[in-house]
Protein backbone atom coordinates (compact mmCIF):
# COMPACT_ATOMS: atom_id res chain seq x y z
CA UNK A 1 0.00 0.00 0.00
CA UNK A 2 1.71 3.13 -1.23
CA UNK A 3 1.07 5.99 1.08
CA UNK A 4 0.31 9.49 -0.13
CA UNK A 5 2.19 12.29 1.44
CA UNK A 6 2.13 16.35 1.00
CA UNK A 7 5.21 17.62 2.13
CA UNK A 8 6.93 20.80 1.64
CA UNK A 9 10.49 20.67 0.73
CA UNK A 10 12.62 23.68 0.53
CA UNK A 11 9.22 26.25 0.42
CA UNK A 12 7.83 24.21 -2.50
CA UNK A 13 4.58 21.05 -1.89
CA UNK A 14 5.31 18.16 -3.09
CA UNK A 15 2.79 15.64 -3.51
CA UNK A 16 3.91 11.59 -3.65
CA UNK A 17 3.31 8.40 -3.00
CA UNK A 18 6.18 6.39 -0.81
CA UNK A 19 6.34 3.12 0.70
CA UNK A 20 5.36 2.31 4.41
CA UNK A 21 8.76 1.64 4.60
CA UNK A 22 11.13 4.11 3.15
CA UNK A 23 12.92 6.87 4.50
CA UNK A 24 12.65 10.65 4.42
CA UNK A 25 16.18 9.98 3.25
CA UNK A 26 15.44 8.11 0.31
CA UNK A 27 12.59 10.08 -0.54
CA UNK A 28 14.66 13.45 -0.46
CA UNK A 29 16.88 12.03 -2.53
CA UNK A 30 15.72 9.78 -4.91
CA UNK A 31 12.63 10.73 -5.56
CA UNK A 32 12.84 14.39 -5.31
CA UNK A 33 16.51 14.72 -6.54
CA UNK A 34 17.96 16.80 -3.39
CA UNK A 35 21.28 15.04 -3.47
CA UNK A 36 22.78 17.55 -0.71
CA UNK A 37 21.64 14.98 1.94
CA UNK A 38 23.72 12.08 1.67
CA UNK A 39 23.11 8.97 2.93
CA UNK A 40 26.51 8.25 5.18
CA UNK A 41 25.77 5.17 7.80
CA UNK A 42 22.01 4.84 7.28
CA UNK A 43 21.88 3.88 11.18
CA UNK A 44 21.28 7.12 12.79
CA UNK A 45 25.11 7.91 14.28
CA UNK A 46 27.05 10.21 11.18
CA UNK A 47 24.79 13.09 10.60
CA UNK A 48 25.42 13.37 7.01
CA UNK A 49 21.26 12.78 6.40
CA UNK A 50 20.51 15.73 8.83
CA UNK A 51 18.23 17.89 7.52
CA UNK A 52 15.27 20.31 9.03
CA UNK A 53 11.72 19.23 9.51
CA UNK A 54 9.48 22.35 11.03
CA UNK A 55 12.29 23.70 12.17
CA UNK A 56 14.16 20.74 14.11
CA UNK A 57 17.21 19.12 13.13
CA UNK A 58 16.33 15.04 12.23
CA UNK A 59 18.62 12.28 10.75
CA UNK A 60 16.59 11.95 7.85
CA UNK A 61 17.57 8.07 7.56
CA UNK A 62 15.58 7.33 10.70
CA UNK A 63 12.42 9.18 9.75
CA UNK A 64 9.78 7.32 7.89
CA UNK A 65 8.91 9.31 5.01
CA UNK A 66 5.44 8.53 6.06
CA UNK A 67 5.65 10.69 8.83
CA UNK A 68 6.88 13.55 7.02
CA UNK A 69 3.41 13.97 6.06
CA UNK A 70 1.87 18.01 6.04
CA UNK A 71 5.15 19.00 7.43
CA UNK A 72 8.25 21.43 6.56
CA UNK A 73 11.36 20.24 5.22
CA UNK A 74 14.83 22.20 5.04
CA UNK A 75 17.18 20.26 2.91
CA UNK A 76 20.99 22.07 2.23
CA UNK A 77 19.67 23.56 -1.05
CA UNK A 78 16.64 25.45 0.69
CA UNK A 79 19.30 27.63 2.21
CA UNK A 80 20.43 29.67 -0.27
CA UNK A 81 18.26 32.54 -1.87
CA UNK A 82 18.15 34.72 -4.95
CA UNK A 83 21.98 33.28 -5.28
CA UNK A 84 23.02 34.35 -2.40
CA UNK A 85 24.37 31.34 0.14
CA UNK A 86 23.53 31.74 3.53
CA UNK A 87 25.20 33.65 5.78
CA UNK A 88 26.00 30.16 7.89
CA UNK A 89 26.88 28.77 4.77
CA UNK A 90 29.22 31.79 3.90
CA UNK A 91 31.01 31.36 7.24
CA UNK A 92 32.10 27.74 6.88
CA UNK A 93 33.57 28.51 3.39
CA UNK A 94 35.35 31.62 4.55
CA UNK A 95 36.86 29.64 7.79
CA UNK A 96 38.02 26.60 6.07
CA UNK A 97 35.12 24.71 7.77
CA UNK A 98 35.44 22.14 4.93
CA UNK A 99 37.60 19.92 3.19
CA UNK A 100 35.81 17.00 1.76
CA UNK A 101 32.23 18.40 2.02
CA UNK A 102 30.57 14.99 2.80
CA UNK A 103 29.29 16.18 5.87
CA UNK A 104 29.23 20.06 5.60
CA UNK A 105 24.96 20.23 4.36
CA UNK A 106 24.20 18.20 7.82
CA UNK A 107 26.33 20.28 10.08
CA UNK A 108 25.54 23.41 8.44
CA UNK A 109 21.61 22.54 8.88
CA UNK A 110 22.14 21.47 12.25
CA UNK A 111 24.05 24.92 12.66
CA UNK A 112 21.00 26.40 11.44
CA UNK A 113 18.91 24.90 13.87
CA UNK A 114 21.06 25.79 17.13
CA UNK A 115 21.12 29.61 15.70
CA UNK A 116 17.18 29.85 14.99
CA UNK A 117 16.55 29.25 18.42
CA UNK A 118 19.59 30.35 20.22
CA UNK A 119 21.66 33.28 18.51
CA UNK A 120 24.48 33.25 21.07
CA UNK A 121 25.86 29.89 22.23
CA UNK A 122 28.49 28.76 23.98
CA UNK A 123 30.65 26.48 23.50
CA UNK A 124 29.00 23.98 25.42
CA UNK A 125 25.76 24.35 23.38
CA UNK A 126 27.68 24.44 19.83
CA UNK A 127 29.47 21.53 20.76
CA UNK A 128 25.90 19.60 21.95
CA UNK A 129 23.78 20.95 18.84
CA UNK A 130 26.73 19.15 16.56
CA UNK A 131 27.09 15.97 18.38
CA UNK A 132 24.97 14.14 16.09
CA UNK A 133 27.53 15.61 12.94
CA UNK A 134 30.32 13.72 12.79
CA UNK A 135 33.55 15.18 10.58
CA UNK A 136 36.80 13.12 9.65
CA UNK A 137 38.60 15.91 7.97
CA UNK A 138 38.15 18.85 9.73
CA UNK A 139 38.81 18.63 13.72
CA UNK A 140 36.01 20.55 14.41
CA UNK A 141 37.98 23.62 15.40
CA UNK A 142 37.34 25.25 12.40
CA UNK A 143 33.80 24.26 12.01
CA UNK A 144 33.16 25.93 15.77
CA UNK A 145 34.55 28.82 14.48
CA UNK A 146 32.27 29.03 11.42
CA UNK A 147 29.55 28.66 13.93
CA UNK A 148 30.55 31.49 15.72
CA UNK A 149 31.62 34.21 12.93
CA UNK A 150 27.75 33.25 11.52
CA UNK A 151 26.36 33.80 14.71
CA UNK A 152 27.90 37.07 15.18
CA UNK A 153 27.12 38.11 11.65
CA UNK A 154 22.74 36.46 12.26
CA UNK A 155 23.10 38.46 15.29
CA UNK A 156 24.01 42.05 13.09
CA UNK A 157 27.96 42.31 15.17
CA UNK A 158 29.33 42.07 11.82
CA UNK A 159 28.10 43.91 8.59
CA UNK A 160 29.61 41.50 6.28
CA UNK A 161 30.92 37.91 5.95
CA UNK A 162 34.81 38.43 7.22
CA UNK A 163 37.57 35.94 7.77
CA UNK A 164 38.28 35.38 11.54
CA UNK A 165 41.04 34.96 13.16
CA UNK A 166 39.87 33.92 16.80
CA UNK A 167 36.72 32.29 17.91
CA UNK B 1 22.89 5.84 17.54
CA UNK B 2 26.47 5.20 16.35
CA UNK B 3 26.58 2.90 13.17
CA UNK B 4 29.66 1.17 15.29
CA UNK B 5 27.64 -0.17 18.25
CA UNK B 6 26.10 -2.92 17.63
CA UNK B 7 23.27 -3.15 20.83
CA UNK B 8 23.31 -6.99 20.28
CA UNK B 9 27.10 -7.97 21.02
CA UNK B 10 25.45 -6.89 24.48
CA UNK B 11 23.11 -9.65 24.24
CA UNK B 12 25.21 -12.21 22.39
CA UNK B 13 27.61 -12.29 25.21
CA UNK B 14 24.96 -13.51 27.73
CA UNK B 15 24.75 -17.24 27.59
CA UNK B 16 21.30 -17.04 29.37
CA UNK B 17 19.74 -15.05 26.25
CA UNK B 18 20.81 -17.48 23.63
CA UNK B 19 16.98 -18.11 23.54
CA UNK B 20 14.55 -15.65 23.93
CA UNK B 21 11.38 -14.09 23.31
CA UNK B 22 11.07 -10.38 22.92
CA UNK B 23 9.48 -7.23 22.61
CA UNK B 24 10.51 -4.89 20.28
CA UNK B 25 10.72 -1.24 20.68
CA UNK B 26 7.77 0.69 20.05
CA UNK B 27 6.28 -2.40 19.33
CA UNK B 28 4.17 -4.28 21.57
CA UNK B 29 4.01 -7.86 20.93
CA UNK B 30 6.73 -10.78 21.51
CA UNK B 31 8.36 -12.68 18.87
CA UNK B 32 11.12 -15.37 19.23
CA UNK B 33 14.66 -15.40 18.37
CA UNK B 34 16.41 -18.25 17.43
CA UNK B 35 19.66 -17.65 19.36
CA UNK B 36 21.14 -13.84 20.14
CA UNK B 37 24.39 -15.29 18.18
CA UNK B 38 22.65 -15.30 15.09
CA UNK B 39 21.24 -11.61 15.25
CA UNK B 40 24.58 -10.82 16.92
CA UNK B 41 26.45 -10.17 13.31
CA UNK B 42 26.20 -6.51 12.60
CA UNK B 43 23.79 -7.94 9.52
CA UNK B 44 22.05 -4.47 8.01
CA UNK B 45 19.65 -6.25 6.12
CA UNK B 46 17.10 -3.40 5.06
CA UNK B 47 15.77 -5.51 2.04
CA UNK B 48 13.83 -7.65 4.56
CA UNK B 49 12.09 -5.62 6.27
CA UNK B 50 8.86 -4.38 4.06
CA UNK B 51 5.88 -3.52 5.39
CA UNK B 52 2.81 -3.11 3.23
CA UNK B 53 0.55 -0.62 5.32
CA UNK B 54 1.24 2.21 7.19
CA UNK B 55 -1.81 3.76 9.46
CA UNK B 56 -2.26 7.07 11.42
CA UNK B 57 -5.20 6.03 13.88
CA UNK B 58 -6.87 9.43 15.39
CA UNK B 59 -7.08 8.12 18.61
CA UNK B 60 -6.16 5.24 20.86
CA UNK B 61 -9.36 3.10 20.16
CA UNK B 62 -8.48 3.00 16.98
CA UNK B 63 -4.74 1.87 17.50
CA UNK B 64 -5.94 -0.41 20.08
CA UNK B 65 -8.37 -1.98 17.15
CA UNK B 66 -5.54 -2.07 14.40
CA UNK B 67 -3.25 -4.12 16.87
CA UNK B 68 -5.96 -6.82 17.57
CA UNK B 69 -6.73 -6.89 13.57
CA UNK B 70 -2.92 -6.94 12.58
CA UNK B 71 -1.78 -9.00 15.84
CA UNK B 72 2.15 -9.65 15.28
CA UNK B 73 2.26 -7.81 12.05
CA UNK B 74 1.84 -5.08 13.26
CA UNK B 75 4.30 -2.35 15.03
CA UNK B 76 3.09 0.69 16.78
CA UNK B 77 5.36 3.55 15.42
CA UNK B 78 6.81 6.65 17.57
CA UNK B 79 9.32 8.12 16.35
CA UNK B 80 10.29 5.36 14.48
CA UNK B 81 14.27 5.72 15.74
CA UNK B 82 14.60 1.84 17.63
CA UNK B 83 11.85 0.29 14.80
CA UNK B 84 14.52 1.41 12.50
CA UNK B 85 17.53 0.39 14.02
CA UNK B 86 16.25 -2.96 14.47
CA UNK B 87 14.70 -3.47 10.83
CA UNK B 88 18.49 -2.76 10.28
CA UNK B 89 18.89 -5.73 11.73
CA UNK B 90 16.69 -7.93 9.99
CA UNK B 91 14.65 -8.15 13.41
CA UNK B 92 11.42 -7.20 11.94
CA UNK B 93 10.71 -9.30 8.93
CA UNK B 94 7.45 -10.32 9.76
CA UNK B 95 6.03 -6.83 10.23
CA UNK B 96 3.24 -5.69 7.98
CA UNK B 97 2.09 -2.63 8.94
CA UNK B 98 3.11 0.37 10.46
CA UNK B 99 0.55 1.87 13.44
CA UNK B 100 1.96 6.15 13.87
CA UNK B 101 0.21 7.28 17.52
CA UNK B 102 0.85 11.14 15.99
CA UNK B 103 -2.22 12.03 15.74
CA UNK B 104 -3.91 9.45 18.07
CA UNK B 105 -3.79 12.67 20.98
CA UNK B 106 -0.74 11.63 22.61
CA UNK B 107 1.53 14.17 22.15
CA UNK B 108 1.16 16.41 25.90
CA UNK B 109 2.67 17.22 28.95
CA UNK B 110 -0.04 17.84 31.66
CA UNK B 111 1.20 18.97 34.95
CA UNK B 112 -1.33 17.50 37.56
CA UNK B 113 -2.25 16.85 41.46
CA UNK B 114 0.52 13.48 41.20
CA UNK B 115 2.56 15.17 39.38
CA UNK B 116 3.26 15.26 35.53
CA UNK B 117 1.96 13.02 32.69
CA UNK B 118 3.73 12.40 29.73
CA UNK B 119 1.62 11.74 26.22
CA UNK B 120 3.67 8.52 25.11
CA UNK B 121 4.17 10.44 21.19
CA UNK B 122 5.41 13.28 23.36
CA UNK B 123 9.15 13.60 21.62
CA UNK B 124 12.14 13.93 23.89
CA UNK B 125 12.51 17.54 23.07
CA UNK B 126 9.60 18.59 23.88
CA UNK B 127 9.38 16.96 27.40
CA UNK B 128 13.17 18.90 27.81
CA UNK B 129 12.06 22.22 26.40
CA UNK B 130 8.98 22.06 28.38
CA UNK B 131 9.23 25.49 31.04
CA UNK B 132 6.78 24.15 33.28
CA UNK B 133 8.98 20.98 34.14
CA UNK B 134 12.14 23.11 35.08
CA UNK B 135 10.30 25.14 37.28
CA UNK B 136 9.50 22.48 39.14
CA UNK B 137 13.46 21.97 39.58
CA UNK B 138 15.12 19.47 41.79
CA UNK B 139 12.71 16.77 42.34
CA UNK B 140 12.56 16.43 38.37
CA UNK B 141 16.23 17.24 38.10
CA UNK B 142 16.58 13.33 37.29
CA UNK B 143 14.19 13.75 34.39
CA UNK B 144 16.06 16.53 33.09
CA UNK B 145 19.26 15.18 33.06
CA UNK B 146 18.16 11.89 31.51
CA UNK B 147 16.36 14.08 28.67
CA UNK B 148 19.81 16.13 27.98
CA UNK B 149 22.22 12.72 28.49
CA UNK B 150 20.33 11.53 25.70
CA UNK B 151 22.09 12.56 22.37
CA UNK B 152 22.49 13.08 19.77
CA UNK B 153 19.69 16.20 18.99
CA UNK B 154 18.59 14.62 16.45
CA UNK B 155 17.55 11.57 17.57
CA UNK B 156 15.93 13.79 20.87
CA UNK B 157 13.85 15.55 17.81
CA UNK B 158 11.79 12.56 17.31
CA UNK B 159 11.97 9.82 19.87
CA UNK B 160 8.76 9.53 21.64
CA UNK B 161 9.09 8.98 25.49
CA UNK B 162 6.81 5.92 24.84
CA UNK B 163 9.41 4.74 22.34
CA UNK B 164 11.88 5.23 24.72
CA UNK B 165 10.61 3.20 27.57
CA UNK B 166 8.97 0.19 25.55
CA UNK B 167 12.76 -0.46 24.14
CA UNK B 168 13.40 -2.96 26.82
CA UNK B 169 16.75 -1.89 26.54
CA UNK B 170 18.75 -0.88 29.86
CA UNK B 171 21.65 1.33 28.54
CA UNK B 172 18.88 4.16 27.22
CA UNK B 173 18.98 7.27 29.62
CA UNK B 174 15.05 7.71 30.46
CA UNK B 175 13.95 5.02 31.50
CA UNK B 176 17.16 4.52 34.58
CA UNK B 177 15.71 8.38 35.47
CA UNK B 178 12.41 7.67 35.22
CA UNK B 179 12.62 4.68 37.19
CA UNK B 180 14.37 6.34 40.21
CA UNK B 181 11.47 9.02 40.34
CA UNK B 182 8.70 6.41 40.52
CA UNK B 183 7.19 6.38 37.26
CA UNK B 184 4.28 4.79 36.37
CA UNK B 185 2.94 3.45 32.84
CA UNK B 186 -0.06 3.87 31.67
CA UNK B 187 -1.54 1.07 28.84
CA UNK B 188 -5.04 0.55 26.98
CA UNK B 189 -5.83 -2.46 25.58
CA UNK B 190 -9.03 -4.44 24.34
CA UNK B 191 -9.60 -5.25 28.36
CA UNK B 192 -9.30 -1.58 29.15
CA UNK B 193 -6.59 0.63 30.70
CA UNK B 194 -4.64 -0.17 33.45
CA UNK B 195 -1.21 1.01 35.07
CA UNK B 196 1.94 -0.63 35.94
CA UNK B 197 5.05 0.91 37.92
CA UNK B 198 7.75 1.41 34.91
CA UNK B 199 9.93 -0.74 37.69
CA UNK B 200 7.83 -3.48 37.07
CA UNK B 201 6.72 -2.84 33.10
CA UNK B 202 10.54 -3.05 32.15
CA UNK B 203 10.59 -6.77 32.64
CA UNK B 204 14.12 -7.87 30.87
CA UNK B 205 16.12 -7.12 28.24
CA UNK B 206 13.86 -6.35 24.91
CA UNK B 207 10.52 -7.24 27.41
CA UNK B 208 8.40 -5.35 28.41
CA UNK B 209 4.67 -5.75 30.27
CA UNK B 210 2.43 -5.21 27.51
CA UNK B 211 -0.06 -8.27 26.13
CA UNK B 212 -1.76 -8.63 22.99
CA UNK B 213 -2.51 -5.63 21.41
CA UNK B 214 -1.77 -3.32 24.23
CA UNK B 215 0.14 -0.17 24.12
CA UNK B 216 1.59 2.69 26.30
CA UNK B 217 -0.57 5.67 26.07
CA UNK B 218 1.39 7.82 28.93
CA UNK B 219 3.59 8.39 31.85
CA UNK B 220 3.00 9.47 35.28
CA UNK B 221 5.77 11.37 36.80
CA UNK B 222 4.82 11.34 41.21
CA UNK B 223 5.55 14.38 42.56
CA UNK B 224 5.45 13.90 46.38
CA UNK B 225 4.15 16.44 49.04
CA UNK B 226 7.31 15.55 50.77
CA UNK B 227 10.58 17.30 49.74
CA UNK B 228 12.44 15.43 47.29
CA UNK B 229 15.57 16.01 45.17
CA UNK B 230 17.07 13.87 42.04
CA UNK B 231 19.85 13.63 39.48
CA UNK B 232 20.96 10.89 36.51
CA UNK B 233 24.31 10.71 35.48
CA UNK B 234 25.60 9.19 32.39
CA UNK B 235 28.88 7.65 31.45
CA UNK B 236 29.79 7.13 27.63
CA UNK B 237 32.49 6.64 25.10
CA UNK B 238 31.60 9.50 22.74
CA UNK B 239 29.61 12.30 23.18
CA UNK B 240 26.75 10.71 21.40
CA UNK B 241 26.90 6.99 22.07
CA UNK B 242 24.91 4.98 24.98
CA UNK B 243 25.49 4.76 27.99
CA UNK B 244 28.41 2.23 29.44
CA UNK B 245 26.39 2.67 32.32
CA UNK B 246 24.13 5.04 33.56
CA UNK B 247 22.26 6.00 36.92
CA UNK B 248 20.26 7.98 39.03
CA UNK B 249 18.85 9.06 42.25
CA UNK B 250 16.36 10.61 44.00
CA UNK B 251 16.72 11.09 47.92
CA UNK B 252 13.46 12.50 50.17
CA UNK B 253 14.60 14.42 52.45
CA UNK B 254 12.05 16.62 54.50
CA UNK B 255 13.50 17.63 57.28
CA UNK B 256 17.04 18.93 56.84
CA UNK B 257 19.59 16.06 55.26
CA UNK B 258 17.67 13.08 56.84
CA UNK B 259 16.86 10.42 54.49
CA UNK B 260 13.10 9.64 54.71
CA UNK B 261 13.77 7.33 51.35
CA UNK B 262 15.87 7.28 48.76
CA UNK B 263 15.45 4.92 44.95
CA UNK B 264 18.62 4.45 42.98
CA UNK B 265 18.93 2.85 39.30
CA UNK B 266 21.40 1.92 37.50
CA UNK B 267 21.59 0.85 34.08
CA UNK B 268 23.89 0.18 30.59
CA UNK B 269 25.32 -2.98 30.63
CA UNK B 270 25.48 -4.10 34.07
CA UNK B 271 22.33 -5.84 33.56
CA UNK B 272 19.76 -7.23 31.45
CA UNK B 273 17.08 -4.56 32.69
CA UNK B 274 16.99 -1.25 34.65
CA UNK B 275 18.19 -2.09 38.12
CA UNK B 276 17.17 -0.91 41.67
CA UNK B 277 20.24 -0.32 43.77
CA UNK B 278 18.31 -1.32 46.45
CA UNK B 279 22.06 -2.47 48.47
CA UNK B 280 22.63 1.04 48.15
CA UNK B 281 18.99 2.27 49.15
CA UNK B 282 19.74 0.34 52.23
CA UNK B 283 22.90 2.08 53.69
CA UNK B 284 20.82 5.52 53.15
CA UNK B 285 17.44 5.19 54.23
CA UNK B 286 16.65 6.82 58.11
CA UNK B 287 20.41 8.60 58.27
CA UNK B 288 21.65 11.81 57.67
CA UNK B 289 22.95 11.69 54.39
CA UNK B 290 27.06 13.03 53.69
CA UNK B 291 29.45 12.63 51.18
CA UNK B 292 30.91 10.21 53.71
CA UNK B 293 27.91 8.42 53.94
CA UNK B 294 27.46 8.15 50.17
CA UNK B 295 30.65 7.08 49.85
CA UNK B 296 30.19 3.74 51.68
CA UNK B 297 26.87 3.35 50.47
CA UNK B 298 27.58 3.62 46.60
CA UNK B 299 30.46 0.53 46.76
CA UNK B 300 27.21 -1.54 48.27
CA UNK B 301 25.96 -1.19 44.59
CA UNK B 302 28.71 -4.27 43.48
CA UNK B 303 25.64 -6.30 44.95
CA UNK B 304 23.13 -5.58 42.94
CA UNK B 305 24.58 -5.51 39.35
CA UNK B 306 26.46 -8.05 36.69
CA UNK B 307 28.10 -6.39 34.39
CA UNK B 308 29.01 -8.29 31.06
CA UNK B 309 31.99 -7.57 29.50
CA UNK B 310 32.17 -6.47 26.04
CA UNK B 311 34.18 -4.16 22.98
CA UNK B 312 33.26 -0.92 25.20
CA UNK B 313 34.51 -2.24 28.41
CA UNK B 314 35.47 -5.18 30.67
CA UNK B 315 32.46 -6.15 33.71
CA UNK B 316 35.89 -5.13 35.96
CA UNK B 317 36.06 -1.61 34.87
CA UNK B 318 32.04 -1.18 34.77
CA UNK B 319 31.50 -2.46 38.35
CA UNK B 320 34.19 0.11 39.23
CA UNK B 321 32.58 2.94 37.20
CA UNK B 322 29.16 2.00 38.80
CA UNK B 323 30.24 2.91 42.40
CA UNK B 324 31.48 6.09 41.09
CA UNK B 325 28.65 6.99 38.98
CA UNK B 326 26.20 6.04 41.99
CA UNK B 327 28.62 8.49 43.89
CA UNK B 328 28.21 10.94 41.97
CA UNK B 329 23.90 10.86 41.07
CA UNK B 330 23.95 11.03 44.98
CA UNK B 331 25.95 14.00 45.61
CA UNK B 332 24.34 16.10 42.70
CA UNK B 333 20.98 15.30 44.23
CA UNK B 334 22.14 15.79 47.76
CA UNK B 335 23.80 19.30 46.11
CA UNK B 336 20.71 20.30 44.56
CA UNK B 337 18.72 19.67 47.79
CA UNK B 338 21.57 21.83 49.95
CA UNK B 339 20.86 24.61 47.39
CA UNK B 340 17.20 24.56 47.33
CA UNK B 341 17.34 24.84 51.30
CA UNK B 342 19.65 27.06 51.90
Amino acid sequence: MKVQIQLTVNGKDYRIEVEPYESLNTVIRERLGFTGTKKGCDTGGCGTCSVLVDGAVVYSCMMYAAKAHKKRVTTIEGLATGGRMHPIQEAFVNEGALQCGYCTPGLILATKALLDVNPNPTDFEVREALAGNLCRCTGYMKVFRAVYSASRRLRGEQRKATLSTVS
Amino acid sequence: MPFFHDIFEFGASRGDLLQSKFACSSCYNFLSVKTTRQIGVLSFNMASFRPQYYFRPSSVKEAVSLLMERKEKARILGGGTEIYELAQRGLLEEVEALIDLEDAGLDYIKMTQRGVKVGAATTLTAVLNHLALHRRGVPLGALLDGLKETRPVQVRNVATVGGCICSGLPFFDLPVALTALGAEVQIAGPRGDREVPLERFLVDYFTVDLREAELVTSVQIPIAREFASSAFVKFALTGDDWALVNAAAKLVLPRGNLCKGAQVTIGGAVGTKVIRATSVEKELHGKPITTVLIEKAAKAVVNDINPVSDTRASADYRRRLSIVLVKRALNLALQRARRKNA
